[in-house]
């Protein structure tokens, strides 16, 4: 429930930000900076004199906008592979899955990396590339859940009334594999802010003066001993919505996997 | 108490409780509810509630039944009848947060179970009574071989060395049909087929002789020519071991071989019991009789529709105010849609809880 | 298979005809031993069904008849013989016309549960072969159907799991019959129902038979079921048809020590009865198929074999299927059985 709340809070935080925000984000005023919270700058200001408060609250905007479609990407492309592995089995299976073996062979942060340095910093490669490494994630699941699903009597019920496979695969095998996955989703995507926050915070995400969560930590790391509010604040924002959609993706299992059903 | 009295019935034979059982099964059968019979089980009133939600579901309600020593009984009924819900209750086996049992009195063998302690009950089952289920693969340890699973209820039930323990599975493998002994002991559950994982779980159940045996649905997940085997295993091992067994099954055809008496179950209530001679050829309450007219036989040349029972079980949520059965019978008369029948005596040990009592052969 | 519909038609042909079915597993082997190491489930079966016929087969798990089942409604290639449907050979049919010949041999499955999608209403349930084969007034079909199996037609809106097993067991019936189909393949159509539920479904299935002239292959271990609906019936063991003909020489001149030992395994509700019937009780269990088994596949569990003192032949050479057309037997003792 927390979670949900903390989820729904974040969401609305994002889509409402020009509402919110009580200044422009990007508004300079070198006569202001390093301001300590006040009424005007509840979370005081930047180095710029930018008022903090609004910049986090942007930031949740660009955060969202990236976890949020980046893992619509991979749980498209994740369900797509690991459903057509999972459902045909034999070559296609092991080609797909031994894909997937490979992508998971480098570590996320690295492959992140490599594909920002090819294709450029923007808010749309970063949310491509953050979907790309949640691919095998997804797969992996959806495969097993078709497995599972395939070797029910209603797949071999719709074959025997002519059902083609694709058919078959969007009418039956994807709503029954749903639960699971949208699970899995709510829990991809603190880890998708986070590696945002990463790739951000070398230089390789969010371009300033756009705020994001990541950048905004990671400007702030450099003044973290003369005015550490500008690295606490919003590293203390990006911890509660990571938290809260954790939370939210323990509670959809609980709801939503009849065997933690009590 | 203790392991030597196991021990020298195994090697003496089965004089006491033998004896008892023949007595029991030459001599006139008591009436029903007349004097007491020689009972190695007798459940007086026993109901079970589930909550579940808010929802109160009625399982078990009012049952009451006595097993004689060395008797068979079998407690026939459908899914959600109460029939396995009532064993695991007077066993103590049901989740005590959700499941309430009441009852006035439950004796075994002595022990007023109602009253008797947690530690001191545990010390009954599996030595005094014991139980035989449905699916023999979940009720084994995967990561045990077949030998040490037999060998752990021997040494922690009766104490015996592990040597002795050897000695004694051996015994019991051959006795339920088991060859090949020290392959077959090495063996892990997923070695063995299911009526040899059934063997299995017999020869854990008898392994102290304990003077009553529940085996709920052995044979269901079976082949009919391996159920064949595990009955009349089960026959031949209670007349050697002189012991009673609770046969609970959905499956009126297999009781007719094996049970003394028949206890008919219907939506938590007791509808029929008697002797299972009188029961399946002319059972006096309606469900017993749709239930035996509609099974087809393979011994008889008909051919066609088969005469059913309409309707279905009802809803163990809903609160019936008559007879449970009025609403899919043929034979119901105004009265059964308002007050439950009581169970009548309707002839030496037998009776039915029935406002009708149709008097029809099956 | 049987005499009497080839005497009116003696033309015709059958609406199905299995010929010498074959279908195999692999076993779970190391990848480079793969296609070595394989078992056969079913070996060779051959039979055909006629018009308006109800034809069993039975066996015990292990037998073989579900995944002849499967082969024959074309959900698993055989890996070898042929399913002729209407004199036409499924192998040769192209995905579309494959897709049209499927309206005519539907199926019904044997766990009402698992063969209805839990997250589908039975009105799209009942409606999706309809929509495949693009058949119209989807929605007063749907109706009429649930109607034929005896339900409401207001449950097309609701799901499988306000339903008890008999009631979604009709649903199944009622999407097998949405195409019209001419066969109906019923895998244990009743077994995992509950006793008093059970003629209930049966009476159903024999009622839509008479009623539509359907023909049905009716797999079932249940051998009271059979002798109750069925024309002729098979006896399957590890993949082979020991015993076939029509119901009456089957159950009342039984000719295999299989069918033989089976009928007296099904246990009969009455004590006089039971007290005085012959009984055989087989040892041991049906082998893995897995195993190889020289001579007669029965060998290993016959009774027969052993009151004989252990005939070489039956060890040597495996017993054709023989016999004339309305009963035929594979075993060389047949006329030991008899008596």
């Amino acid at each position: 429930m927390a979670g949900l709340l903390i989820a729904i809070a974040a969401i609305g935080i994002g889509l409402f930000a020009n509402i919110l925000a009580p200044h422009d984000y990007a508004a300079v005023d070198v006569t202001q900076r390093f301001l300590p919270p006040s009424l005007g700058h509840p979370f005081g200001t930047d180095e710029f004199g930018r008022d903090l408060l609004s910049r986090v609250i942007f930031g949740a905007r660009t955060s969202l906008i990236v976890a949020l479609s980046s893992t619509l990407v991979g749980a498209t492309l994740g369900v797509v592979l690991g459903v057509t592995a999972g459902y045909f089995g034999r070559a296609s299976d092991e080609a797909i899955m031994r894909l997937m073996d490979i992508m998971l062979a480098f570590p996320s942060i690295v492959l992140g990396i490599a594909l920002a340095t090819v294709l450029g910093p923007s808010i749309s490669n970063l949310a491509l590339i953050i979907g790309f490494i949640q691919i095998p994630a997804f797969a992996r699941v959806a495969r097993s859940s078709t497995l599972v699903v395939k070797a029910q009597e209603y797949v071999v019920a719709a074959r025997t009334l002519g059902q083609s496979n694709a058919g078959i695969m969007i009418r039956h095998v994807v709503p029954n594999i749903l639960g699971p996955l949208v699970v899995l989703a709510s829990l991809t995507v603190p880890g998708a802010i986070v590696t945002e926050a990463a790739l951000s915070f070398l230089g390789l995400g969010v371009q300033p003066p756009t705020p994001s969560w990541g950048n905004l930590v990671f400007d702030g790391t450099r003044f973290i001993y003369s005015y550490p509010l500008l690295v606490a604040l919003p590293g203390i924002v990006l911890s509660i919505a990571v938290l809260g959609f954790n939370l939210l993706g323990d509670g959809l299992r609980d709801v939503l996997d009849p065997r933690s059903r009590r | 108490m203790d392991y030597a009295m196991c021990w020298t019935l195994e090697v003496g034979g089965d004089y006491r409780h033998s004896q008892a059982s023949r007595r029991m099964l030459s001599g006139v059968t008591p009436a029903y509810q007349g004097t007491p019979r020689h009972s190695v089980l007798r459940v007086e009133n026993l109901s079970v509630d589930f909550i579940r939600g808010g929802l109160g579901l009625h399982a078990v309600r009012q049952l009451s039944y006595e097993i004689g020593v060395g008797e068979a009984v079998a407690l026939v009924g459908e899914s959600g009848s109460g029939k396995t819900v009532s064993a695991l209750a007077v066993l103590r086996l049901l989740p005590s947060r959700t499941a309430r049992v009441s009852a006035t009195s439950i004796d075994f063998d002595g022990n007023d179970l109602t009253r008797l302690a947690d530690s001191e009950l545990r010390k009954l089952r599996g030595y005094r009574v014991s139980m035989v289920f449905q699916d023999p693969l979940s009720s084994l340890n995967p990561l045990m071989t077949i030998g040490q699973q037999i060998s752990e209820v021997l040494t922690t039930h009766l104490g015996l060395s592990d040597s002795q323990a050897a000695v004694r599975t051996q015994q019991l493998l051959d006795m339920v049909g088991i060859a090949g002994h020290s392959r077959r002991m090495r063996s892990y559950p997923h070695e063995f087929s299911g009526g040899m994982r059934q063997r299995v779980m017999i020869a854990m159940a008898l392994a102290c002789r304990p003077a009553l045996l529940i085996a709920d649905e052995p044979t269901t997940a079976l082949d009919v020519t391996v159920q064949a085997q595990i009955m009349e295993l089960l026959a031949n091992l209670r007349k050697e071991f002189g012991m009673a067994v609770l046969l609970i099954t959905h499956d009126i055809g297999i009781v007719a071989g094996f049970a003394d008496r028949t206890l008919v179950m219907y939506s938590g209530r007791l509808v029929e019991s008697g002797p299972t001679e009188n029961v399946l050829a002319h059972p006096r309450h309606p469900y017993t009789l749709g239930l035996l007219r509609s099974i087809p036989r393979v011994d008889r040349n008909r051919r066609g529709e088969l005469p059913s029972i309409r309707g279905m079980p009802p809803n163990p949520y809903d609160a019936i105010p008559g007879c449970a059965f009025a609403p899919r019978c043929a034979w119901a008369i105004p009265q059964c849609h308002v007050s439950s029948p009581a169970l009548e005596a309707v002839g030496t040990d037998w009776a039915a809880a029935c406002w009708v009592k149709p008097n029809e052969a099956v | 298979m049987l005499p009497v519909s080839e005497e009116k038609a003696p033309v015709r042909a059958p609406l199905l005809e299995v010929r010498n079915l074959t279908v195999r597993f692999p076993l779970r082997a190391p990848v480079f031993a793969r296609g070595r190491h394989q078992i056969t489930a079913v070996d060779g079966v051959s039979f055909s069904i006629h018009r308006g016929e109800v034809f069993a087969l039975v066996g015990e798990s292990g037998s073989g008849k579900t995944s002849l089942a499967r082969a024959i409604v074309w959900v698993r290639r055989p890996d070898g013989g042929s399913v002729l449907f209407n004199g036409v050979d499924l192998a040769t049919l192209n995905g579309k016309q494959l897709r049209m010949s499927r309206r005519g041999f539907q199926m019904v499955f044997q766990d009402p549960y698992s063969s209805l999608d839990p997250h589908q209403t039975i009105g799209r349930i009942l409606s999706e072969p309809l929509r495949v084969h693009r058949v119209s007034n989807v929605r007063s079909r749907v109706y009429e159907l649930l109607t034929l199996v005896g339900l409401e037609p207001a449950f097309a809106a609701r799901f499988p799991h306000e339903f008890s097993g008999g009631q979604l067991q009709r649903v199944g019936i009622a999407r097998a019959l949405a195409l019209k189909p001419a066969l109906l393949v019923c895998d244990e159509p009743v077994s995992a129902l509950d006793v008093s539920i059970r003629a209930q479904v049966i009476n159903l299935l024999i009622r839509l038979q008479r009623e539509l002239g359907l023909s049905y292959l009716l797999i079932a271990h249940d051998l009271g079921i059979v002798r109750q609906i069925a024309d002729v019936t098979a006896v399957m063991y590890l993949g082979k048809i020991v015993e076939i003909g029509t119901n009456d020489n089957v159950f009342n001149h039984s000719g295999h020590p299989y069918t033989v030992a089976l009928m007296s395994a099904v246990p009969v509700p009455n004590v006089t009865v039971e007290r005085n019937r012959k009984r055989i009780i087989l040892v041991g269990e049906i082998p893995s198929p897995g195993v190889t088994i020289t001579g007669c596949r029965f060998h290993t569990r016959c009774w027969l074999r052993t009151r004989l003192g252990d005939p070489e032949i039956c060890t040597s050479v495996e017993p054709p299927l023989e016999g004339r057309v309305d009963h035929s037997i594979a075993c060389h003792f047949t006329g030991e059985v008899m008596r």
